[in-house]
């Protein structure tokens, strides 16, 4: 099967050395929030992109969607390499790429009623208007399970679960090939956020969605996703089927992961064993593992030599020299 | 049985808006008994904090304003006391940590000297002595290289270490009951661990109550003996750990439970709690968890159910028609 997004190599170093006077007296200071990942999407399917904060999961989102320029890497989304797509040819790509954001509150503007804002794309890339536009948001509002009441109503007017519903209906406009979900969930109350995951849920079955859902809750990403890739440090560090990954994760990163996670069902369960130390920050890493100072596992060449992924299983692969 | 050694009966806690008057905390009951911890469940502006913050009368007023109530601890009245009075308790015997420790701690001040403070003010320490307790403290939750982290302040540390420094702070004095609000709600999932962990031990090293609150139910099956659900104000069902988890009582707990994602049910949709938490500000009449309930009937649109045991049930709930 062809892979409709496939990333390789995917860089983004940010150089936080300040002016030249700062790089003089402290050296170079490089920030590797993503270095160089590699993963694909096929049509269909959603992959869960799971990690702490500050490993990378947001600047890869913006990164595919190019909201920001890569240092280096390539993209293939049908057919072409969207990172070096002229400026002029991005605003398509953006039409088949559409996002949801995590902050509901933040990412509508306050000015618009809601049949502007998920009329917009439609007049931009449908060319609808008056009241084929009007049509149009209804079908989109019915389809995120909000009544056709709302059309004329302000953001502030909805809350925090009914925003998203919004946000999602404006990304589902342009009818896009991709979405990416950048951690749509994550302020939602409990109660709430059941509601929202199972509008996902739905849209993934009725429209056949692919979707890169970026989260770091683990509970969140495996009741979705069909496919995780684990996140750490800047560097995937394991990619499986859902199934896999939970039941026999191999990275000792992911095993770290899943034991944290407290659960309902956990509650009579001995204590959790913990990854020690603190997240690694990737500023100036080390040549060898990320997880390295953290790790159970590690030996002596962890320290120095970089572990690239293997299939160690079938489809199943993780960046470890000890696994 | 010894009397418990917090004892919260019938608070009430309201604050004045321009909109109108907002019961944040009604009629609120609770015992937390020595050496136990009890946990808080509950969603965004159930009154959670507010109760928290009641205990040790840190409500900002106004607009806030305890309206009614008492909290006996070690039988006395807290809200009979003097602020004076109030002073020589807070970070004493009763002590608190928050869920962001960055805006907790002062940051013009070292994390060694506002440690130390408190040796200083509550046990009357030399400068000396204090620093040295504050080694001390540090180095049992577990602070690696402590001399080191007191010179510095408290942005060039991490989230993780922050919240120890504050667990440090709020340990100093040997608290007789430590509330813990989210402490752990701003911290990565790994970190999460290593702090539950580390309040569990401390807590069985110096025999402390603990009141913790948080809206993760995980994170509560880790830690808590018994635990509370909250709900628009009110507690709803409080329950021993097991009992809450293998039979819930309350519609509103059930739907906690079953809203959560869980492995073993991934190809079911998700129960979800219809509609939204409502408005303290004009609750429903009747039972607040009426118009998002399944079951509600017409008594409990006309009359709010008290917290107690139901027949046929074990543990105390506020619902006509407890059970699945």
């Amino acid at each position: 099967m062809m892979a409709l997004l496939e990333v390789q190599g995917l860089t983004k170093h940010f150089d936080l050395s300040g002016d030249i006077l700062g790089r003089l007296l402290h050296g170079q200071k490089v920030l590797k929030a993503v270095d160089g990942i590699s993963f694909a999407i096929n049509e269909g399917e959603t992959v869960g992109l799971v990690g702490e904060s500050g490993c990378g999961k947001s600047t890869t989102a913006r990164l595919i969607t190019r909201l920001i320029a890569a240092t280096a890497g390539q993209v293939h989304f049908l057919g072409k390499d969207i990172l070096t797509l002229p400026a002029t040819q991005v605003r398509e790509i953006r039409r088949d790429i559409q996002m949801v954001f995590q902050d509901p509150f933040a990412s509508l503007n306050p000015r618009m009623k809601v049949v502007e804002i998920v009329g917009r794309p439609l007049t931009l890339y449908q060319g609808l208007k008056g009241a084929k536009k009007i049509d149009g948001v209804s079908e989109l509002l019915e389809l995120v399970g909000l009544s056709t009441d709302c059309l004329y109503r302000y953001p502030h007017e909805f809350s925090g679960g009914q925003r998203q519903r919004i946000g999602i209906a404006r990304a589902l406009a342009p009818r896009p090939r991709l979405l990416i979900a950048d951690e749509p969930v994550s302020s939602l109350d409990v109660s709430v956020q059941a509601q929202v995951l199972n509008l996902f849920g739905e849209l993934k079955r009725k429209l056949n969605l692919t979707m890169l859902f970026i989260s770091h809750d683990l509970n969140v990403v495996e009741y979705l996703a069909d496919t995780v890739a684990v996140m750490y440090a800047g560097k995937i560090m394991e990619i499986a089927p859902v199934e896999q990954i939970f039941k026999l994760p191999l990275h000792p990163y992911t095993q770290g992961l899943i034991a944290s996670n407290p659960t309902p069902e956990s509650y009579m369960e001995q204590p959790m064993p913990t990854l020690r130390g603190e997240v690694l920050l990737p500023l100036n890493p080390p040549p060898g593992c990320r997880l390295e100072p953290r790790c159970p596992l590690h030996v002596d060449r962890c320290k120095s030599v970089e572990p690239l992924p293997e299939e160690k299983r079938p489809r199943h692969w993780a960046a470890c020299h000890e696994v | 049985m010894n009397r418990p050694l917090l004892e919260v009966n019938n608070l009430t806690v309201q604050f004045r808006l321009k909109r109108g008057t907002l019961t944040a905390v009604d009629n609120l009951c609770f015992t937390i008994d020595e050496k136990e911890t009890l946990g808080i469940v509950g969603e965004t502006g159930c009154g959670k904090s507010a109760t928290a913050l009641s205990i040790l009368r840190l409500i900002t007023a106004p607009p806030g304003r305890i309206v009614g109530g008492e909290i006996l601890f070690e039988g006395d009245d807290l809200l009979k006391k003097s602020e004076r009075e109030m002073e020589k308790i807070r970070g004493n015997k009763i002590s608190m940590i928050f869920q962001e420790p960055m805006t907790s701690f002062n940051p013009s001040f070292t994390i060694g000297e506002q440690i130390a403070e408190s040796y200083r003010i509550h046990l009357r320490h030399s400068k000396k002595t204090a620093l040295e307790s504050t080694q001390h403290i540090l180095d049992a939750v577990r602070v690696p290289s402590p001399r080191t982290i007191m010179a510095r302040y408290p942005h060039q540390l991490s989230g993780g270490m922050r919240q120890r420094a504050m667990i440090a702070m709020a340990l100093s004095c040997q608290p007789r009951l430590l509330i813990a609000d989210e402490p752990t709600t701003a911290l990565d999932v790994t970190i999460q661990a290593q702090i539950l962990e580390l309040l569990e031990e401390l807590q069985e090293k110096m025999k402390m109550a603990m009141l913790f609150i948080s809206h993760n139910l995980g994170v509560m099956a880790r830690l808590c003996n018994r635990i509370g659900v909250m709900y628009a104000g009110s507690l709803v069902e409080i329950a021993d750990k097991k009992s809450l988890f293998t039979s819930p009582l309350h519609p509103y707990t059930i739907g906690l439970l079953r809203a959560v994602p869980r492995r073993d049910r991934r190809h079911e949709p998700l129960k979800a709690i219809p509609g939204n938490v409502c408005s303290l500000l004009e609750p429903p009449p009747g039972c607040r968890f009426h118009p998002r309930c399944s079951k509600a009937k017409e008594i409990c649109r006309a009359e709010l159910p008290s917290l107690e045991n139901r027949s046929g049930h074990h543990h105390p709930v506020a619902c006509y028609f407890p059970g699945e």
